[in-house]
């Protein structure tokens, strides 16, 4: 390869590293822009509104979706990388593969015909919540599987084989050391569920969809109005008005992701 | 933490109940996950399977063959630019010697960038089509298009991250050979890095295409502007929408007709099915692919 060609690639190579690196401090940026804006226009032209109730609700049903889902999908990673037989495991993997490569709008449509006409009667405003949350911690599962799965895969073999050269069974190095000693890393893994759960949209708007038309009830999360709302009536004075939304669930994401990254570039063994 | 790891509890035999409870609930959480997933599968294809021709064949106005055209136009549009400057930057931040301080710049957003919410990017984007209206009216003509940069866009720091992860899974070793018997950083780069890691960058491809398959609220938001989603799919003059967004205004926009149920199924089938497809064919691609001491 000519010194010429060589300098090109390295060259490029930046160059499309800067383009990324970009992408979502331009994304923030944009959404910041379109805030101030929206403020420097009228002051107080961008209300406070449902956003704070939106935000309650994204929050709420983010938490109970990412405690089932953490807590499934923390237990399949467990027993496909520790306690189950091999064609055990690879039925585990087989599964939560298969969800974590759903698309959204496949979930969506699980939603709608399987989960909103079992709760369409269900008593009380806070039941589409909760099957929501059953939706997103369906997705959310496989996210702490790959998570807890490759810190059992980091913990040194020495570990196991110190534990069962006291005489440890399987389960007990699993309950007793591996778990205990990985809860930094679950835990990260129950907050990056958290944060797959908090910023979706499509499966949880499709299902308050469905309920809608099904017993009229009007539901929504913060990226869930984000969607409708902006689909309905793409316009200048819409889109500041769901700017705030969008930012806060670019924020929490972010945030999560690097409380996350911080714990799994953490994870040494010397 | 590797020091109490390191340490049997002393206790560790004295709480069998714990234990148990332990191990019952993580096999009861694989198990209702693979039963789930099974019952998803039948349930899935039992419903979409019955309308499958019947939706290929009546499709004139609310089609999912149009929708399947437009979808693989998006990913023709899409795939070639995404691939090609998502691997450029996946090298510059796996490779020091390429990517200097751009690379390190890249390597600190990426902890965070693919986490970028796609209606935060659909908004973002939306918010700098609507403020211009040169921007509109191109957007408005060729819809397609702008869905495909909102795509690339979004999937830019997912597949960056993954080319640098597999990038880097090559031994340190590989490479300081190949510094040692001369070779320049790019020489070394293709000639050592990329083969080696040839079965993963397989693999980010094709999680890449089922990415950019499945995505649906980012491409929904842009498409909103240029037809509106109530009309996309009247008629074949209009823009058609991706398959995830025909999908999903069938599901969620309006009110949603109960005869276009079966239709709903079978488009969930197709999806799932194209994307299981992707997903084997990427295993087996990367098997047959893999080279002699890749696993070194």
């Amino acid at each position: 390869m000519s010194p010429l060609v060589e300098r090109l690639f390295a060259w490029l190579g930046r160059a499309c590293a800067v383009l990324v690196a970009s992408v979502p401090l331009a994304a923030g940026g944009v959404l910041i822009w379109l805030v101030l804006r929206a403020l420097a226009g009228a002051p107080g032209a961008v209300p406070a509104g449902p956003l704070p109730s939106l935000i309650a609700a994204s929050v709420g049903t983010a938490i109970l979706a990412a405690l089932v889902g953490g807590a499934i999908g923390v237990g399949c990673a467990v027993t496909a990388e520790e306690l189950a037989p091999s064609p055990m495991r690879t039925a585990i993997a087989t599964a939560i593969g298969f969800l974590g490569a759903m698309p959204a709008v496949a979930f969506g449509w699980f939603a709608a015909s399987i989960v909103a006409p079992a709760i369409a009667n269900a008593p009380g405003a806070l039941a589409p919540y909760a099957g929501a949350a059953a939706i997103l911690a369906a997705m959310a599962a496989p996210t702490a599987c790959a998570l807890t799965t490759r810190a059992l895969r980091r913990m040194p073999d020495a570990i196991r084989q110190a534990a069962a050269a006291l005489g440890a069974s399987r389960l007990q190095t699993t309950v007793m050391v591996l778990i205990p000693a990985l809860r930094r890393q679950i835990a990260a893994a129950g907050l990056a569920a958290f944060a797959r759960a908090v910023v979706e949209a499509t499966t949880v708007q499709t299902l308050f969809a469905a309920l809608a038309n099904a017993n009229g009830s009007v539901s929504a999360t913060a990226t869930s109005w984000i969607l409708a709302s902006a689909t309905v009536a793409p316009s200048v004075s819409v889109v500041e008005r769901l700017a705030p939304a969008a930012l806060f669930a670019m924020l929490i994401a972010f945030g999560c992701a690097l409380l996350v990254s911080r714990e799994f570039r953490g994870l040494q063994w010397a | 933490m590797g020091v109490s790891a390191l340490a049997m509890p002393r206790d560790a035999g004295s709480r069998p109940a714990a234990q148990i409870a332990g191990g019952l609930l993580a096999w009861i959480s694989a198990i209702v996950v693979v039963l789930a997933v099974a019952a998803l599968i039948v349930i899935v294809a039992r419903a979409g399977w019955q309308n499958i021709v019947w939706v290929f064949e009546t499709e004139s106005d609310a089609g999912i063959g149009a929708a399947l055209v437009s979808t693989l136009a998006v990913l023709g549009l899409a795939l070639p630019p995404a691939i090609a400057l998502s691997f450029c930057a996946g090298a510059a931040a796996a490779e020091p010697a390429i990517g200097a301080g751009a690379g390190r710049f890249l390597a600190a957003t990426l902890r965070f960038g693919p986490s970028l919410p796609s209606t935060a990017l659909g908004l973002a984007a939306l918010g700098l089509i609507t403020a211009n209206p040169a921007l509109e009216r191109s957007v408005q003509a060729n819809p397609l298009v702008a869905a495909a940069i909102v795509l690339v866009a979004l999937n830019l720091p997912i597949m960056t991250a993954r080319f640098r992860t597999v990038m880097r899974a090559v031994p340190p070793e590989w490479r300081v050979a190949a510094f040692a018997a001369g070779a320049p950083p790019v020489s070394m780069f293709f000639g050592v890095v990329v083969p080696r890691a040839m079965p993963g960058i397989i693999a980010v491809v094709l999680h890449g295409v089922g990415q950019m398959l499945g995505e649906t609220a980012a491409v929904a938001i842009v498409l909103s502007v240029s037809t509106g989603v109530k009309f996309v799919n009247h008629a074949l003059t209009f823009a058609p929408a991706p398959l995830p967004v025909h999908l999903w205004q069938r599901l969620a926009v309006g009110h949603p007709d109960p005869s276009s149920a079966p239709s709903a199924a079978s488009e969930t089938l197709i999806l799932l099915v194209a994307i299981v497809v992707l997903r084997f064919v990427g295993r087996v691609l990367a098997r047959r692919r893999r080279p002699s001491g890749a696993g070194a």
